[in-house]
């Protein structure tokens, strides 16, 4: 063993000259554990934001977990992280942020501030953002399979380090930081994260047209908004919320993006009936996924009515063969059916020439017709097994559409009463 | 600075002891061995491959091929029906096994580990949509073992040949059921080749045909012994791999074991004589 350590020796003279930064490694960092001292850490960070601990990094991932391990070998690890935390303030106030900044060293520098929030870390960052930005600035960290992450998105995270709520009475620093989230705005890449913190700040409600329009067009900002709606102080809101950013899933037709974003949080959605009424026109449908569940907690989704009305084309209306026999106790629910039947015929045929025939041809089996009444100036289902009637109520668009079918069967004045109908005059 | 002006690197020694040993006894990998350790020369020009950056170890990946697709060793039998276990941090799981949720969140590992944290509640979790997404770490591998006693992770973790400073505040356990590797023959006998890069390898001797490789107990306050058997895994799917979060506070590593890291001289002597053990003529008995 003495003679390997002597051959040993010999070779470390020649690799002291031939690599500086392994001896210095070794050095620095048993001086650091031996007698932690401000400026040693001083002189650590440095190492460490110059690149020359990268080895070190990809075992542990991360510079904070770098910092930790050295407390954890250090004689007084009190003393140890005290003046670390002195050396990183000093080595803040030192730093100029600039556009050029190196991106690994900017990362480095972003992840201790994040970690171990020194006071000149918001000031150091709000001011270049403030100004200025790091759009296209990539880093992908030694730890990683070469997938890069954006650092100014980084740099706003590290900024939401210092405003995880809105202060209790604001302040020159919050303003800033709600200035330059609103910024964030005007660029497609970061708008997601900015509406999300504006919403967690309460600085933006959900239904600001701003969030609405955003997640129609770019459903994937979901990803960083519903965790938001899901906290809890905004979980009393959480069900309109969810329910007008659902419609504009429906809307978008990104449902899919909604449901995988509310499963991956661990929250189940469930079926359930639903009453609903849209212009007048009255049905209860089967929504696939009105629900929300989490350990025990229930959030209804409050759909508005132009959300909900895409379903309707995936239920089957029926009628109970009960109605039939009294169908004056039963007429709302037979018109209920028949004014859906009639719609979902509607939608079936959009596009081609509806004749009346097509439109009315599902009720034929159950005997029922569409009457007009001209003294009332109303549409009527006439029942002719025991001549009860019952008047509908379509909606504008549907009692155009009936017009236009209606022209090529039926004599002048029928087309006359149902013309007024569809433009709210009288006959 | 009393012991900086002693402090030398021992890791150029513990390289060229396990250069010693490891083509003694894996006399296959002989070659492969001898052309990575040209390359470490030649092309890097550092005395030894443990504190090597990312680009430099590509630069060894490109030269090779058996250093840039692992697990050429012999095939491995995991005894019994339990688990294979892993401790790793959160920002491999975040950068190799996708567990943030929004891009934003990728950027904060503490929060990710807390929510993780909090779902889990002492469970075990499943990666969210796995598909058929794998895991995998440097040269297309990842190292695991099957002793692994999760109530005392610092202990378990130098069992397994991970020194205290290797290991992170915010962790994971991480496990695969043993069945699905021995049924799909994912796992090897861990090669000098596959460690080139690490620090802690004992490397097992083909001549004997190891069915695992063994791991260096670096536990002990006195010599080093070995430790529990260890394998490493092709890429495996996410869908058959589980995980738990765990802290590793600076607390608990110093509570017994401040002074078990890379960085302590007395350490890397240990190993060092550790290893001058395995440079004697292959004995005879044992399976590694």
């Amino acid at each position: 063993m003495d003679k390997e350590q002597n051959r040993s020796s010999d070779n470390d003279g020649d690799t002291r000259a031939k690599f500086p930064a392994i001896d210095s490694y070794l050095q620095s960092t048993t001086a650091l554990i031996a007698n932690p001292s401000v400026a040693l850490w001083a002189a650590e960070l440095l190492y460490l934001a110059d690149g020359q601990r990268d080895g070190q990094l990809e075992v542990v991932g991360h510079a904070s977990e770098y910092i930790r391990s050295l407390w954890a070998e250090s004689d007084d690890h009190i003393y140890s992280e005290a003046s670390f935390r002195q050396a990183l303030e000093e080595f803040v106030i030192q730093w100029n942020p600039s556009i050029s900044e190196d991106p690994a060293r900017l990362d480095i520098i972003l992840s201790l501030i994040q970690a171990f929030w020194p006071l000149s870390g918001f000031g150091k960052i709000a001011g270049h953002l403030k100004t200025s930005n790091w759009f296209g600035k990539m880093y992908s960290p030694p730890i990683s399979r070469g997938e890069p992450y954006d650092l100014h998105l980084k740099a706003l995270k590290v900024l939401e380090t210092y405003f995880k709520t809105a202060p209790l009475q604001s302040t020159p620093s919050y303003q800033t930081y709600v200035h330059i989230l609103t910024t964030q705005l005007n660029y497609d890449a970061y708008r997601g994260y900015a509406l999300a913190r504006l919403l967690d700040l309460e600085e933006k409600t959900w239904n600001d047209p701003q969030v609405l329009e955003y997640i129609e067009h770019m459903p994937e900002s979901l990803t960083e908004i519903i965790p938001v709606v899901l906290q809890g102080h905004l979980l009393s809101v959480a069900g309109e919320a969810l329910g007008a950013f659902y419609a504009q899933s429906i809307a978008a037709e990104t449902t899919h993006v909604f449901e995988e974003i509310v499963r991956q949080h661990g929250w189940e959605i469930l079926p359930e009936s639903r009453e609903i009424v849209e212009e007048g026109h009255r049905r209860i449908i089967e929504m696939p996924n009105p629900l929300i569940f989490k350990n025990g907690t229930k959030i209804s989704l409050n759909l508005p009515a132009s959300g909900v009305i895409e379903f309707a084309d995936d239920e089957s209306p029926f009628f109970e063969p009960e109605w039939f026999k009294n169908p004056t106790l039963y007429e709302t629910q037979i018109a209920d059916v028949v004014q859906l039947l009639i719609t979902q015929s509607i939608r079936r045929l959009e596009g081609t020439p509806i004749s009346w025939e097509e439109l009315t041809k599902d009720l034929n089996p159950f005997g029922i017709e569409i009457r007009v009444d001209r003294i009332e100036d109303q549409l009527l289902a006439h029942f002719s097994s025991s001549d009860v009637q019952t008047p509908l109520k379509f909606p504008k668009p549907t009692l155009e559409i009936l017009l236009l079918a209606y022209t090529s069967a039926e004599p002048p004045e029928i087309k006359d009463t149902l013309h007024a109908a569809a433009t709210g005059g009288s006959s | 600075m009393p012991e900086s002006s002693s402090v030398r690197d021992l890791r150029q020694e513990i390289h060229k002891l396990r250069s010693d040993c490891g083509r003694s006894r894996q006399p296959r990998h002989q070659q492969a061995l001898e052309r990575l350790e040209l390359a470490l020369e030649s092309l890097i020009g550092v005395p030894h491959p443990y504190a090597l950056k990312l680009d430099q170890k590509k630069l060894l990946e490109d030269g090779e091929a058996a250093f840039k697709t692992g697990g050429n060793g012999m095939n491995a039998v995991i005894p019994g029906a339990g688990y294979l276990y892993r401790i790793s941090n959160i920002y491999d799981l975040i950068y190799n096994a996708d567990v943030a949720r929004a891009p934003s969140e990728r950027m904060d590992p503490s929060l990710v580990w807390e929510r993780l944290l909090n779902t889990s509640e002492g469970r075990w979790l499943k990666f969210d949509a796995p598909g058929d997404r794998r895991y995998f770490g440097f040269s297309s591998i990842s190292w695991w073992t099957d002793e692994f006693v999760k109530e005392d992770v610092v202990l378990s973790a130098l069992k397994a040949g991970l020194f205290t400073n290797w290991l992170g505040q915010y962790s994971a356990l991480m496990r695969c059921s043993a069945s699905t590797l021995n049924t799909n023959y994912l796992s090897y006998v861990p090669t000098v080749i596959d460690a080139f890069c690490q620090l802690v390898f004992h490397p097992t001797e083909e001549i004997k045909n190891p069915t695992a490789g063994i791991t260096i107990d670096l536990s002990q306050t006195g010599p080093l012994v070995t430790g529990v058997r260890e394998y490493v895994l092709k890429p495996i799917e996410l869908r058959n791999l589980e995980f738990l979060p765990v802290e590793i506070t600076v607390r608990m590593k110093r509570e017994k074991f401040r002074k078990h890291s890379d960085r302590n001289s007395s350490q890397l002597a240990k190993l060092i004589t550790y290893y001058e053990t395995l440079k004697v003529p292959v004995r005879q008995g044992g399976n590694f």
